[in-house]
């Protein structure tokens, strides 16, 4: 990547998060901004991914369980103990942050798929913990009763007042994706996905940089979860299950890992295609299937490759035209 | 010995054993500042396990690394860039989804200290870090002539100017000892004499270099001292000119080579 394309990403996503913010003056409906709040915090989750696997070069297996910890435990906290609902998010995200260096550190010291292998098993351990902890996340009926957001006496309840708060949080947690892949830390993390040993002969400290990496981003999909929780109102176990690490692997890469824009379409499809698949009742798995499969298979580097003017295949990092993705996102409902 | 006279890295008694195969036994030598030595040997004399060793990628079953006296064979590869060695790959390790400049600028980071928290914010200190860390990658480049690829994609290189990125990355840490793993591999005389020059001007500026090559014209050309190895242990070392000399190097290598230097 040129290093001028950061800048360019900075310049574009400033330009791009202005526009989004006038998205809910120009949904026809509630439930379109509710899909809208719902692409944010499908966002945090996709673009955290992303950085984790295709910028890092670390598999994760559990990102649905860090944010379901995320949404648990604010939700736990604030529905059953009165605790206020920020003060539960911040114990949510340090503690999620706590737990992903608990797996992070053993694993990560090894060559290979450690991660990749002990993420697998610890979301479905967390998936577990909230069906069977009945008494505190309401098994598998879910967690319901979770209070709404306030800010200085000011709900944040309400599908349009809460697509402005997560518009905030999100675009911070993008910015500061956009600062570390511009950085000493950065350049060495997407080093070291190419090759461990090279980057270490470099003077990186490969393992306490992937121990980070894998913390930090645990913390972001913890905040997703956070977000989430306090606007339904209500967790259900199945949300962040197994299954659901895999469909965000598999929309990151369908967005285009590695790539700045890709996390954003990902999000977009991740949201919106199921509710367009919605009128082939019975045949929307496989539709949705079969889209991911024509996308992998001719487009390599996602959609955000697809999207891209100047196809060059070998450089999957290279951005899609800034015009490109603002003209998408005109497009949205 | 007096301190002016002291070796830039000394090699102790050094073996490795992998299971019940010896690659390296009893290995001493010594490199002093500012000299460009070459470890030469037949395929399996040892020459690549002495390179893992001294770059940190192996760890010695028995024996000493020393750097300006203190021991470093303990330490990981990652510690060793910061006491002053880098290195370069034989089978090239090129970060190809990276730029050529953002490569140089991986070389250069034990010469910053952000961390995490300073990237994620992108506070001042780490503003002024870039533009440092920036111009100094620039200077390595253009050093080894590719300062007119800086913003191109790594992976669009040619072999032989893959080769010089190695270099120009290994630069960018200011190391006092470079370590160069059979930097003529591959390449066509004219690019030979390209890199021939180019260590030699690196040496003129000061760094110690210790190479590891199979091409004898390129470690006749340059070095001040050679050691040759076979089976894991020493067999000669000297000068050029004792080494061409020596009978065991001449049964050993050059006896199944084609040497014409």
């Amino acid at each position: 990547m040129k290093r001028a394309a950061f800048a360019r990403n900075r310049i574009a996503f400033a330009l791009f998060w202005a526009a989004v913010l006038v998205f809910p003056a120009l949904a026809p409906n509630p439930y379109i901004v509710n899909l809208g709040v719902f692409w944010l915090i499908n966002l945090i989750l996709l673009a955290s991914l992303n950085l984790l696997m295709g910028y890092g070069g670390q598999i994760s297996l559990s990102h649905a369980a860090f944010f379901g910890l995320g949404a648990y435990i604010s939700g736990v906290l604030s529905a059953k103990f009165g605790v206020s609902p920020w003060l539960g998010a911040l114990a949510a995200i340090v503690a999620s942050a706590a737990i992903a260096a608990l797996i992070a550190l053993p694993t990560l010291r090894l060559k290979g798929h450690y991660l990749a292998m002990a993420t697998l098993g610890f979301n479905a351990v967390v998936s577990v913990l909230f069906v069977e902890m009945r008494g505190l996340t309401g098994g598998p009926n879910g967690l319901t009763n979770v209070p709404s957001l306030e800010l200085f006496g000011f709900s944040l309840a309400g599908d349009v007042r809460f697509f402005y708060f997560a518009w905030i949080v999100t675009g911070v947690v993008i910015v500061l994706i956009l600062n570390l892949l511009d950085s000493r830390m950065g350049r060495a993390l997407r080093a070291l996905s190419t090759s461990e040993v090279a980057a270490e002969s470099m003077g990186v400290p490969v393992f306490r940089y992937k121990v980070q990496l894998f913390v930090l981003t645990a913390a972001m999909a913890a905040v997703a979860g956070c977000l989430y929780v306090h606007h339904i109102n209500f967790a259900s176990p199945e949300t962040f299950d197994f299954m659901a690490s895999v469909m965000m692997l598999v929309v990151v890469a369908l967005g285009g890992t590695g790539t700045f824009w890709g996390p954003f379409l990902a999000a977009l499809v991740y949201v919106g295609l199921p509710e367009v698949l919605h009128a082939f009742e019975g045949f929307e798995v496989l539709l949705f299937g079969a889209s991911l499969v024509v996308v992998l298979l001719f487009f390599p580097s996602g959609l955000a490759g697809l999207l891209r003017l100047r196809p060059r295949r070998s450089r999957p990092e290279t951005p899609p035209r800034a015009a490109a993705v603002v003209r998408l996102s005109e497009r949205r409902p | 010995m007096t301190a002016a006279a002291q070796p830039l890295i000394e090699v102790r008694g050094l073996s490795k054993n992998y299971g019940g195969v010896t690659a390296i036994e009893d290995l001493s030598f010594s490199v002093m500042p500012g000299m460009i030595k070459a470890v030469i040997g037949p395929n399996g004399a040892g020459k690549t396990t002495l390179f893992n060793m001294l770059t940190g990628v192996d760890r010695p079953s028995r024996g000493k690394i020393l750097l300006d006296g203190k021991p470093i064979h303990d330490l990981p590869p990652h510690r060793r860039v910061e006491v002053g060695m880098a290195r370069t790959f034989q089978n090239l390790q090129i970060f190809d989804r990276m730029s050529v400049i953002e490569n140089v600028m991986v070389g250069r980071h034990v010469r910053g200290r952000g961390g995490m928290a300073t990237a994620l914010l992108r506070l001042p200190g780490a503003r002024r870090e870039e533009k440092d860390v920036l111009e100094a990658s620039r200077a390595a480049l253009d050093a080894v002539g590719l300062g007119n690829r800086a913003d191109d994609p790594a992976a669009g290189l040619s072999f032989g100017e893959r080769k010089l990125l190695e270099v120009a990355r290994a630069m960018a840490s200011e190391p006092r000892l470079l370590l160069l793993d059979e930097p003529a591999a591959g390449l066509a005389a004219r690019d030979i004499a390209r890199i021939s020059d180019l260590i030699l001007r690196l040496n003129g500026q000061g760094i110690t270099v210790l190479l590891v090559e199979h091409n004898m014209r390129l470690v006749m050309g340059i070095s001040g001292n050679i050691l040759a190895l076979n089976f894991g242990r020493k067999i000669a070392e000297g000068t050029g000119e004792e080494i061409r000399r020596d009978r065991g190097v001449i049964e050993a290598y050059f006896g199944s080579e084609d040497y014409d230097a």
